[in-house]
């Protein structure tokens, strides 16, 4: 792994002190990054160009390797992904009240990593059809004036404006 | 590691203070002064005789007041004190931290406390809206997933790869109602049946509400944790193995295997020099009834997927292969908040005391109580015996 010496690695000699400055550094927000982009309707996800793994949740460095911000590129991922688990969910709390009987679903993202996201288009609340392992492609909803990214199964309409 | 070191301490007293269903708790200090003396009491000990004092963080009050505050409060003088945290914490953790500093030379006879007062202060819907902010604000919260939705999606995955069936899932609800009516202090009443169970009012598929823990207004836990075994009715802390693997549920290298969980597990039982097979019950935190099954997977009471099978025909039940949850559990006596692992603990040591009236099991001499924080993220055991 590379720069580790510049991270003050316990062996690697003396501790470095380094001043941190979040204006000169592009990834310094990840999240407002990945969110910034789901408002213009892209996906952007992180990839290490030092061990080659995709990540996430976006982070400041790669949970694989630990290669520092610098390695990581921001990618379009294609789109594609496996339903790993999936619950109705009938009482929704809060905001979400509203939106009950929703889905929440843990999605395999065709590049590896797993997210936490929506499946929307179904008839929930009657979920024939939708199962594990089933063929999810990626869309966009818009809620309380908020672009979040979700997933439909694959051959029917992409989740679109609403 | 020196034999000083290693040597196993002992919970010399025990208290648990009951709010019961529905009704108002009492004031976060009232609580935490009625365990005090409540465990100090049990012990047979004077609270001169207290040097330490580890206090639980509540959930929605991590820090209402720190731990020399409430040892202030109490009028304890010169003490060692110590907090744990909110946060992802399996609320066992306290026994390990009291050990640690008995073993480090800091206290000798630890006061360790717990209270919650939560669905009280913020009403039920209040506490559900608090949990949910348990997920991660950035990634998770904007997909609405309740805490129920955690254990839902390790349940229908394990539906999924093992054919685990509701009926089984449901069995578990049904064996521990059972022990919870056998507890006076048990917030529910009447028996559940599968059918019932599988019935009832879908919270977050495929989980019903039946299958899921209650919400209780409050409750409290005290103990003394010392050096020295203080009488018979002392219990000895012989092993506490703690370990966790990820956070957000999106990171779970599975959803229905754990190794860290395994991992705990056997440093637990490798501190106290025994195995499951010498264990005479479990108590296990029980927010929804995959939990069970895939702690009886993951510590090696069964094979990956074999949990279902495991838990019918009473299984869990006193007097079955392993008790499960002779209190009652989350499901079936009460869920105050972050103290319900240390319900368990409680029940543990009445257990081993031969305390515990109609649902005392037959020569219970070693326990496991378990503890989780979030959704199985961190997981911590203790492995309880006879002194």
């Amino acid at each position: 792994m590379s720069d580790s010496g510049a991270t003050g690695t316990p062996g690697a000699g003396p501790a470095v002190s380094r001043t941190v400055d979040p204006a000169a550094d592009p990834a310094a927000d990840v999240a407002a990054f990945f969110w910034d982009g789901c408002a213009r309707r892209e996906f952007w996800l992180q990839h290490c160009t030092s061990c080659d793994a995709w990540q996430f949740y976006p982070r400041s460095l790669c949970a694989h390797c630990w290669a520092p911000t610098g390695a990581l590129e921001w990618r379009r991922p294609g789109g594609g992904a496996v339903l790993q688990s999936f619950s109705v969910v009938h009482r929704g709390s809060g905001a979400f009240a509203e939106h009950a009987p929703y889905v929440v679903a843990l999605v395999r993202l065709d590049e590896g990593p797993v997210m936490m996201s929506n499946v929307v288009g179904d008839v929930v609340g009657d979920v024939v059809g939708l199962a594990i392992g089933a063929r999810l492609e990626l869309g966009f909803a818009e809620r309380a004036g908020r672009v979040v990214p979700v997933f439909a199964r694959a051959g029917e309409p992409a989740p679109g404006p609403s | 590691m020196s034999a000083a070191r290693s040597a196993p301490v002992h919970i010399a007293g025990a208290a648990q203070e009951i709010v019961g269903r529905g009704r108002p708790a009492p004031a976060y200090r009232n609580l935490l002064a009625a365990a005090a003396t409540g465990a100090v009491a049990d012990a047979g000990l004077d609270r001169s005789d207290v040097d330490g004092l580890v206090l639980s963080s509540s959930i929605p009050q991590p820090f209402e007041c720190n731990p020399a505050e409430v040892a202030e409060y109490l009028g304890l003088g010169t003490v060692y004190t110590a907090m744990a945290p909110y946060g992802g914490r399996p609320a066992t953790d306290v026994l390990h931290i009291a050990r640690s500093a008995i073993h480090a030379g800091l206290a000798s006879t630890v006061l360790v406390l717990s209270a919650d007062t939560f669905a009280t202060t913020l009403g039920l819907e209040g506490a559900i809206e608090l949990y949910m902010k348990s997920f991660d604000a950035v990634y998770e919260r904007p997909f609405g997933p309740l805490i129920p939705t955690a254990f839902a999606l390790m349940t229908a995955r394990h539906i999924h790869d093992h054919g685990t069936t509701l009926e089984q899932l449901a069995q578990v609800a049904v064996s521990i109602r059972r022990h919870g009516l056998l507890n006076p202090h048990a917030e529910v009443t009447g028996e559940l049946t599968v059918a019932g169970v599988v019935a009832d009012t879908v919270v977050s598929t495929p989980l019903t509400r039946s299958m899921l823990a209650l919400i209780s207004t409050g409750g409290a836990q005290g103990f003394v944790v010392s050096r020295e075994r203080v009488d018979a009715r002392s219990v000895t802390l012989l092993g506490y193995g703690e370990a966790s693997a990820f956070m957000s549920l999106s990171q779970a290298p599975s959803l229905t295997h754990f190794p860290h969980i395994r991992q705990a597990g056997d440093l637990a039982l490798r501190q106290a020099g025994v195995t499951l097979a010498d264990l005479d019950f479990a108590q296990f935190y029980d927010p929804a009834t995959i939990v069970p099954l895939i702690l009886l997977e993951s510590l090696g009471f069964c094979g990956p997927g074999e949990g279902g099978a495991f838990v019918e025909d009473g299984a869990l039940e006193i007097g079955g292969r392993l008790p499960v949850n002779t209190h009652g559990g989350t499901l079936a006596f009460r869920h105050p908040g972050m103290g319900a692992a240390l319900d368990s603990v409680v029940e543990a040591v009445t257990q081993l005391r031969g305390e515990a009236g109609a649902r005392q099991g037959p020569d219970a001499r070693l326990g496991l109580v378990h503890g989780q924080g979030s959704w199985l993220a961190t997981n911590g055991f203790a492995v309880l015996g006879r002194s």
